[in-house]
């Protein structure tokens, strides 16, 4: 018994200083990566990409579900872009309240027979409409589906070689698109693109465009934004640089039409349809050998609210992690395979043990160390000095990003925003870590009870909950 | 062990204090410094408006950040005048070393230096004091430096950099929408070194000059252009058709009716929208037929370019069964757009 | 530069300060009055309040741009007389004609001279 126990304490510490070393790996790649892309910000060719005639127009696709009370909002921010040449599809993934008739009404749709493409199978389409206001907007009215399923329709209906998928009450900046479009201007073997998430909640939005950006009130909120920007710009920047990039986010990605086309479009049995659709595109494209690239960009913003309870919140993170589940079992045949390259030997395999697993050895962590120190194997002191150690450590990481932050975009311009962010750097390990990964570790389970869909949702106007779209239960 | 994990802890927690107190004290000199720059270019902004209008008095600079906020309004201006206020830009520029700062800078190790230096002269000089310096160039090797020389080189009017802006933009080495940007600004000059890579044998430089051409619009191009649409490669006759397109001359319509008949499909779908935009409905019939017959690239560009041409006759088949996906719905925007 | 004494009140929008800045010290240095606004919606308003005999638009501009801000002076009998020039980044021919649908009297593109603007100022101002 207490071999058992000395062998999992000393697999679950080697873990973590596996773990945290990995990351001040990808914070330190992050660094070189940011301070690069800011130098080359100043000099980049925004303006004659945008009055070119050669830049590859794109189709956003903006799938819906009862989204009545922002869904104008947003469809207006977007047709504000500044971009040359794009098109506005919304997909009405049949909603049962009133976002039918809003945008109906805010944009003068009349139906029209619409020629759809019908590589990929969706649910039935009602009917499509376009827009007497702007002749670039086109809505699809169909049959609920679920988001994968509404996207797949969107690709169906669109018709220029590149796809913007958002999400519904995301609010993309006017530069947005045109930034994130940018790798792809430059490289056409870029197949992919996506910009990063930053949250909305305690900015000013009016009409679709954030006038200013502020710190949420909320401690939650706030906790959340330390994460995001630990997230993206450390994790993303650093996957992208290293060729693994696994997750461009459903509320901002660029996609090139052909290739998702080839693919198969997005799939409709996981709930994480983001990340699937991506990763399939890494074995699609390493399976026929041709050289592409997927790429984050830090600098195009996508605002979006995120949770300010505790359920709503383990609600989406127990979701995250099956959707993460669900992939990475799908795509298991790529770990370690030869052809794959950085995915199959780098990309996956730390995605399983680091991510998928990192709360069962964090939780099991919990468990057995404090046995460990009651048994004797391991002493008090020493239980404390690793407790502390691992805290510090957490807070290192955290506060570097912001740090990156602060040395690129700088989008929080007071003084007190940062304090305030360093502030809750350094308490972001004291609970809420924990608690993220006591949702994650549900979410395994989850999967492993072989659960589907989405659950119920509760929408509660502007400034509601988020916890993404609300979909039916699928069958 | 103990004693290594707790010195670590202990370590690590001074190394998070000291980027926490840098973190702050960063913010607030940055913030100080902005705030300073923007108090200097708002004071110094209707001085440098007075000598773009034409007043003699140069903007006087007491120290670094005058002269760096003076810098950043004459870039501003430089990108949003042109004509007598533009050389006004330049002139003052010059008087002020800012130019010759920056070609040195062309020159600097790193490549974002060299890049924004090749950026900024775009704005700020002329043609005369930078042109040279910036066509050299168009040869680095960071891409960074040759989609900014290119940008500068189209702001400045450089003729002479029309031919290794179009064997750039064919080898890949320059971004796409950049080069062809340039390119289009250089406008007539470029015209007479396209036609002759027509004839070029890569394929890419083919098709990178048939796609200029179309874009500078000259008419007098249209017969070189005709020729190109017999290519061996699809990439070329696409290009060359939607050129002919953009040019808009009719006498490109008999040649491009029978571009319909492409093999490849793409080409098809480009041939039918550069009918449209020649105005020829001779090919209506044709058009037609693709529309209900071919697949769906082709035949939505077909049904498109059918209903510009003869918007009352493709309502009129629309209404009938089987009339196809494609027309029918060029036919119900016809009824919404007008 | 001849300080001409024009005499006109117009309207400069643009949500660049640094061309809106432009613009106004080139005209008020012609002797007109500027009003100046930043976006579509205050634009109109001072089109309501101030009653300019001209306007030069940024077509690209927040909450309200300027083929909507000309759209509705036309609409508007009090703001309808008001000549319009609109100023666009876009050379594009179908933005040239949407221009002229919504009821500018003229288009220019940026990059601009503003001498030029003076020119099709007084001009437009002298039409009808």
């Amino acid at each position: 018994m207490g071999m058992l126990v000395d062998v999992l304490s000393a697999t679950v510490i080697v873990y973590f200083v596996v773990l945290n070393l990995l990351y001040l790996g990808f914070t330190l790649l992050a660094w070189r990566e940011l301070v690069r892309y800011r130098h080359s910000r100043e000099s980049s060719p925004v303006d004659e990409v945008f009055r070119s005639p050669l830049t590859s127009p794109v189709s956003i696709l903006l799938p819906a579900f009862n989204e009545e009370a922002g869904v104008v909002d947003s469809v207006e921010s977007l047709l504000h872009l500044r971009y040359p040449e794009f098109e506005v599809i919304v997909i009405d993934d049949g909603s049962t309240d009133g976002t039918l008739a809003a945008l109906r009404e805010a944009f003068d749709l009349v139906p029209v027979r619409k020629a759809l493409q019908t590589e990929i199978q969706t649910a039935p389409i009602r009917q499509t409409l376009f827009s007497r206001k702007h002749h670039n907007l086109w809505v699809v009215s169909k049959d609920n589906g679920g988001k994968a399923d509404a996207l797949n329709s969107g690709l169906n209906a669109s018709r220029y070689p590149y796809i913007c998928a958002v999400d519904g009450d995301a609010v993309l900046e006017q530069d947005a698109l045109i930034r994130v479009m940018m790798p792809i201007v430059d490289n056409q073997t870029v197949v992919a693109t996506g910009g990063i998430i930053r949250i909305a909640n305690g900015c000013q939005i009016d009409r679709g465009r954030v006038t200013e950006v502020g710190l949420p009130k909320s401690r939650l909120a706030t906790l959340q934004v330390v994460e995001y920007l630990r997230a993206f710009l450390v994790g993303r920047v650093g996957w992208s640089a290293l060729g693994g990039l696994l997750i461009i986010s459903g509320a901002f990605g660029v996609f090139k039409r052909s290739v998702v086309m080839e693919a198969g479009g997005y799939s409709v049995g996981t709930v994480g349809e983001d990340m699937e659709l991506v990763v399939r595109l890494h074995r699609h494209l390493r399976e026929k050998a041709k050289p592409y690239r997927i790429a984050f960009v830090p600098d195009p913003v996508c605002w979006t609210e995120v949770p300010e309870d505790l359920t709503t919140l383990g609600r989406q993170r127990r979701r995250w992690q099956r959707g993460l589940a669900e992939t990475l079992w799908r795509h298991r045949s790529a770990i370690g395979r030869p052809g794959m390259g950085s995915l199959g030997w780098l990309a996956m395999p730390y995605f399983v043990l680091f991510e998928l697993l990192g709360p069962l050895v964090e939780s099991a962590g919990y468990l057995v160390i404090p046995i460990a120190a009651a048994l004797g194997v391991l002493s008090a002191e020493y239980l404390l000095a690793f407790l502390v150690l691992s805290i510090v450590w957490g807070t290192l990481l955290s506060i570097s990003a912001l740090a990156l932050e602060e040395i690129s975009f700088r989008r929080h311009p007071r003084s007190r925003h940062i304090a305030r962010l360093a502030l809750y750097a350094l308490v972001d390990n004291l609970g809420y870590r924990q608690l993220s990964n006591l949702w994650r570790l549900r979410g395994l389970v989850d999967f492993l009870r072989g659960k589907q869909g989405w659950g119920v949702m509760h929408r509660k106007g502007l400034n509601r909950s988020r916890d993404g779209v609300p979909r039916q239960e699928a069958a | 062990m103990v004693r290594l994990l707790t010195y670590s802890a202990v370590s690590l927690t001074c190394v998070n204090a000291a980027i926490g107190l840098w973190l702050i004290a960063y913010r607030l000199t940055n913030n100080r410094r902005l705030r300073a720059f923007s108090v200097a270019r708002e004071r110094l902004k209707p001085a440098v408006l007075a000598w773009i209008d034409g007043d003699d008095e140069p903007p006087s600079q007491t120290n670094p950040t005058d002269y760096l906020a003076i810098a950043d309004l004459l870039a501003s201006y430089g990108r949003a005048v042109r004509g007598g206020a533009r050389k006004r830009v330049a002139d003052l520029a010059r008087e002020t070393g800012m130019i010759e700062r920056m070609v040195g800078e062309l020159r600097a190790r790193r490549g974002w230096r060299r890049a924004l230096a090749a950026y900024r002269l775009g704005d700020l000089a002329s043609k005369q004091d930078a042109a040279q310096a910036l066509l050299a160039c168009l040869g680095d090797r960071d891409r960074r430096v040759t989609a900014a020389s290119a940008r500068s080189l189209g702001l400045l009017g450089a003729v002479e950099a029309v031919e290794p802006l179009v064997r750039g933009l064919a080898s890949g080495h320059l971004t796409r929408p950049v080069g062809a940007h340039a390119l289009r600004l250089l406008g007539a000059e470029a015209s007479d070194s396209l036609v002759g890579m027509l004839k070029a044998e890569e394929e890419e430089v083919r098709a990178m000059a048939a796609e200029l051409l179309g874009l500078i619009g000259n008419v007098g191009r249209t017969d070189q252009l005709i020729e190109v649409l017999g290519d061996p490669s699809p990439e070329v006759r696409v290009r060359a058709t939607r050129a002919l397109g953009r040019i808009g001359d009719s006498s490109a319509s008999a040649a491009l009716q029978v571009t319909l008949k492409d093999p490849v499909a793409f080409v098809r779908a480009a041939a039918a929208t550069a009918l449209a935009k020649v105005g020829n409905s001779d090919s209506f019939d044709q058009l037609v037929l693709i529309a209900q017959n071919d697949v769906f690239v082709s035949a939505h560009a077909a049904a498109y370019a059918a209903a510009f041409l003869r918007p009352e006759d493709v309502e009129q088949l629309a209404n009938r069964a089987h009339a196809g996906i494609h027309l029918e719905e060029a036919a119900d925007l016809l009824q919404v757009v007008g | 530069m001849a300080n001409d004494d024009l005499n006109l009140r117009v309207l400069a929008a643009d949500d660049d300060p640094d061309i809106l800045d432009l613009i106004s010290y080139r005209l008020e240095r012609s002797g007109c009055v500027v009003l100046r606004a930043s976006d579509g919606e205050q634009a109109l308003e001072l089109a309501n309040t101030q009653h300019p005999d001209l306007a030069v638009l940024d077509v690209m501009m927040p909450k309200i741009d300027g083929y909507e801000v000309t759209r509705r002076l036309r609409a508007n009998p009090a703001t309808a007389g008001i000549k319009v020039i609109l100023l666009t980044a876009s050379a594009q021919e179908p933005d040239v004609v949407k221009g002229f649908e919504a009821g500018a009297d003229d288009y220019m593109t940026k990059p601009f001279s503003p001498q030029e603007l003076r020119l099709r100022l007084v001009a437009v101002a002298n039409r009808r």
